[in-house]
């Protein structure tokens, strides 16, 4: 997207003022209103659809296969398409490399252990139908959802089979199937727009197009957690007004992910468990 | 005179051989030492810029087994729209024989490409993701250093090669912990953009300020230990966790942060205090390393 | 800490319906009234394409139709409209579609041979011709040969500007003119998109709003919101030239209009927070008149604004059910007022 150098500084005028003036006026920790569905997909253990008012929308699935423990390298496999972009392009792949390290750094592989021979291994897919900012907060928000409520087949042969030559059997009744742990919240990523001595959350597409600089926080288990790094978050355009930080800013950017994270997981258990109330048909 | 063989004429000339060419002899530099003092510096590195005669800048760099290139093409016309600031491109590749840190992990291969990440579904190589993420992180820091306004309508290239890396740490043992490589990853990129930014002020391509870059490690007891080489004890620190992060500045214009990229080991919660450490202590190997730069520029020019 | 201070997350739902279900066709009515009677019978039935629409070989065929032999059938979805002798199928959906006279808001996408290419959401970019704008001068309009970068010194790619439709060429690019006060690169505000079928047709497009904002509302559905400049207000048409900081008057019109001021990029540099804010307000209402697929006119923006009033943190307006709650009220004043 592209601004004339009138509303280039019009916006940065705005937000650099303290508090920053967004054009949607939302403060600087809001982000933007999301609507999301979970479960929808049959033929996934997991599934969760994000959406955002502009129309940025995002799908994620969770499918597990049982693999031997030992011969593979990592358990869970994530791949990402963007909707207008090659896959090996630098756009997606950074995301999927982010979103890969992100989880295989935070995953306790315990919940996906069957047997001492045995594990579930999860593949998560992901499909960005269409963005406008820049997509790995929805991302990750989204693989949330469909995480948390991914169930698994319950395993009903052996836990112990190191004697035993046996694959291990699952009960046939799809009810049975339980979530990975009733306690796990998974890993986000938040993304910050840096401006002057100003930290936005959730920057939308215009605000990105005049930031000086942008962050990439994670959070897990009510901390903000590695990885950690910055980011020009205006892809696409040439962004005249990007330029370093200040080291403090790194710091109050994670007091203020500490901050205001946890009411984020909050709102996403929240629509987990009224997703699990009422099965109503839609997912518009 | 052996007439089994097939001599050449009189006058051949039989060229000198390496020193030693029995792949045996050549052995790691292990002259790194191990205890504390020398451990909390940083490792010496090797320097030199213009060896490739066909690019507007180079620079190569040796840093314990480390080698990197860097070619810097540019600024070079763009035909077409008009653009009035240059663009910029970096683009980062080990060579084919090279194990890149983390490869089992992020450079996933499938039915398409045949076992060879670089491949995709169109028989065509690109970067593999590790590749594509050291690349973002090296755009991403020299971006805000270059003045793009003074090139309108040009592009700037920035091709940076990975010739050889440290040992990398095998990760066959099935514990939690896969980040390992991150350590090493990490490390390499710290090099890289050292290397990348001298290669710019070989091509004269006028910049705000050298960008350096520094990389630490913080322990769980609050060690802080500069420039980190896997020195065998691994297993320790990963049970109890380390925070490695890379930082990248402007030094000469207040220590202007460009860069940042930090990764974990082990539970370890990242605080206040373990930026703040990684962050003085990348900010003080950067300033080292940026009065080293210095003196090889100045050396350079005489 | 409130969670919905921060993120707002909810399942997604049909939008309620609103208990006046003819608000489309009210917006139809509406332009009845702005477009001085021209109307003789207004049948809005729905058709959709290879619909039979008449057999009578008396009516002209306009857009949205074709024909075999006498029978013109639709070739669109969407509402017949027939207007004097014409016969013509308004889609429901689409592209903005430019017409003459249409005050239109603009991004240049291209600067090329004596002419600009802009984006105004039509299926092709609109040409603004060179001899087509004021300039500083009128020097170069002189001068035969016209440099590329000379042009960009005036209007570059990005630039923001608000422009008349002057005509239509054959293959439906509509060429542009800014030849007038009014017209010209925009600044001291922000952009907007909403649909080009919220936006109605009316004598004025441009006009000054409570809280020293002003608004172009282009036909092409392409929002300005921005300062209202003092000097130039829109709602007021005498020529009065009113002082400007201090400084000498503005001698002539004629002056004003060749000066290089018309194209600065710079902003003003007294935008206060307090005007900031407005806009922010108004960006919105009007985001909020589109999501409820409301049609957008003054005077629902200013009672939007009124019924904003109440709300004391203007952030929470980007929620739905604020949006809703909003539009509800705005459609509850207009019944009031009648």
């Amino acid at each position: 997207m592209i601004l004339s150098p009138a509303e280039r500084s019009y916006l940065y005028d705005s937000l650099s003022q303290k508090p920053p003036i967004r054009p949607g006026a939302r403060s600087d920790h809001q982000f933007r209103p999301l609507e999301a569905k979970t479960s929808f997909l049959p033929n996934s253990n997991g599934s969760a659809r994000i959406r955002l008012n502009d129309g940025s929308e995002c799908m994620i699935s969770v499918k597990s296969k049982v693999v031997v423990t030992k011969s593979v390298t990592n358990l869970i496999d994530v791949d990402i398409d963007v909707a207008g972009f090659r896959d090996d392009s630098n756009f997606v792949s950074n995301l999927k490399y982010n979103l890969t390290s992100l989880l295989i750094t935070n995953f306790p592989s315990q919940y996906l252990k069957l047997t001492s021979k045995y594990s579930f291994k999860l593949f998560i897919d992901c499909i960005v139908i269409s963005h406008s900012s820049y997509p790995l907060s929805l991302i990750s928000l989204a693989t949330y959802l469909a995480l948390k409520t991914t169930r698994l087949p319950l395993l009903v042969s052996e836990v112990n089979d190191e004697e035993i030559e046996e694959q291990p059997t699952f009960s046939d009744d799809w009810d049975n199937a339980k979530y990975l742990d009733e306690a796990f919240e998974p890993p986000i990523f938040i993304t910050l727009g840096v401006i002057g001595t100003n930290l936005l959350f959730d920057p939308s597409i215009e605000e990105e197009q005049v930031l000086e600089n942008g962050l990439i926080v994670s959070f897990y288990k009510d901390n903000v957690i590695t990885p950690i790094s910055n980011i020009n978050l205006a892809t696409n355009s040439n962004n005249s007004n990007f330029k370093g930080l200040n080291q403090k800013l790194i710091i109050e950017s994670i007091n203020l992910c500490n901050k205001y994270c946890p009411a984020i997981i909050k709102a996403l258990n929240t629509l987990t468990e009224q997703d699990d109330e009422g099965d109503d048909d839609h997912i518009f | 005179m052996d007439r089994r063989r097939l001599l050449g004429p009189l006058n051949t000339i039989i060229p000198n051989i390496g020193i030693s060419s029995n792949p045996n002899d050549i052995k790691p530099d292990t002259t790194i030492d191990n205890d504390e003092v020398s451990a909390n510096q940083i490792q010496n590195f090797f320097l030199k810029t213009g060896i490739i005669e066909n690019a507007n800048g180079s620079a190569y760099l040796e840093v314990g087994n480390s080698i990197i290139e860097v070619s810097v093409f540019g600024p070079r016309p763009i035909r077409g729209s008009f653009v009035d600031r240059a663009s910029f491109s970096v683009e980062c590749k080990f060579l084919p024989y090279i194990t890149q840190p983390g490869e089992q992990i992020y450079n996933t291969t499938n039915q398409f490409n045949n076992g060879n990440s670089n491949t995709n579904a169109n028989g065509r190589t690109g970067l593999t993701t590790i590749e594509q993420r050291i690349s973002a992180y090296v755009e991403t820091a020299l971006l805000p250093s270059i003045i793009l306004e003074k090139y309108p309508k040009s592009t700037f290239d920035i091709f940076i090669t990975i010739i050889s890396t440290e040992e990398g740490v095998n990760n066959n043992d099935e514990d939690d912990d896969n980040s390992a490589p991150n350590e090493q990853l990490l490390r390499l990129t710290n090099w890289i953009v050292n290397c990348s930014s001298v290669a710019l002020v070989d091509a004269s391509v006028e910049l705000k300020d050298i960008v350096t870059s520094g990389i630490v490690k913080t322990t769980s007891d609050g060690k802080v230990i500069f420039d980190p080489r896997s020195q065998g004890n691994e297993e320790e620190e990963q049970e109890e966790g380390s925070v490695i992060g890379v930082a990248s500045f402007m030094n000469l214009r207040n220590d202007e942060l460009v860069g940042i990229w930090i990764e974990r080991q082990g539970a370890i919660n990242v605080g206040d205090t373990e930026m703040n450490n990684i962050l003085d202590g990348c900010n003080e190997m950067s300033k080292k390393i940026r009065a080293n730069i210095n003196t090889y520029l100045a050396n350079s020019l005489e | 800490m409130d969670v919905t201070e921060v993120i707002n997350i909810t399942k997604p739902s049909r939008s309620r319906g609103y208990e006046d279900e003819d608000d489309d066709s009210d917006i139809e009515m509406l332009g009845n009234n702005h477009n001085d009677g021209e109307f003789t019978n207004n049948n809005s039935s729905i058709v959709t394409p290879g619909e039979l629409i008449t057999e009578d070989p008396i009516w002209m065929k306009g857009h949205g139709t074709y024909f075999i032999e006498d029978k013109t059938y639709s070739s669109v979805a969407g509402n017949v409209s027939r207007v004097n002798r014409l016969l013509s199928v308004i889609p429901i959906r689409g592209r903005y579609q430019p017409e003459t006279g249409d005050h239109i808001v603009g991004r240049i996408t291209e600067v090329g041979n004596k002419r600009w290419k802009v984006d105004i959401g039509a299926k092709q970019d609109a040409v603004l011709m060179l001899g087509s704008v004021n300039l500083p001068g009128g020097i170069l309009r002189r001068k035969s040969e016209t440099d590329e970068l000379q042009m960009r010194n005036f209007l570059k790619e990005g630039d923001l500007l608000n422009a008349e439709v002057q005509t239509i060429f054959n293959n439906g690019i509509a060429s542009l003119h800014t030849r007038s006060l009014k017209y010209g690169k925009l600044r001291n505000g922000m952009f907007l998109k909403v649909p080009s079928s919220l936006i109605i047709k009316s004598k004025n497009h441009a006009f000054d709003l409570p809280g020293n904002i002003s608004c172009v509302l282009g036909v092409n559905g392409y929002i300005w919101l921005y300062k209202t400049n003092l000097n130039n207000q829109n709602n007021n048409t005498t020529n009065i030239n009113i002082h400007n900081n201090g400084a000498s008057p503005a001698i002539t019109r004629l002056e004003e209009e060749s000066s290089w001021e018309i194209y600065s990029d710079k902003n003003d540099s007294n935008i206060t927070n307090a005007i900031r804010s407005n806009i922010t307000r108004y960006y919105n209402i009007i985001k909020a008149l589109s999501f409820c697929e409301l049609g957008i006119t003054e005077p629902r923006i200013i009672m939007g604004y009124e019924s904003s009033l109440s709300y004391m943190n203007v952030g929470s307006l980007i929620d739905k059910d604020s949006m809703e709650t909003i539009c509800q009220e705005i459609i509850n004043n207009e019944k009031m007022r009648g």
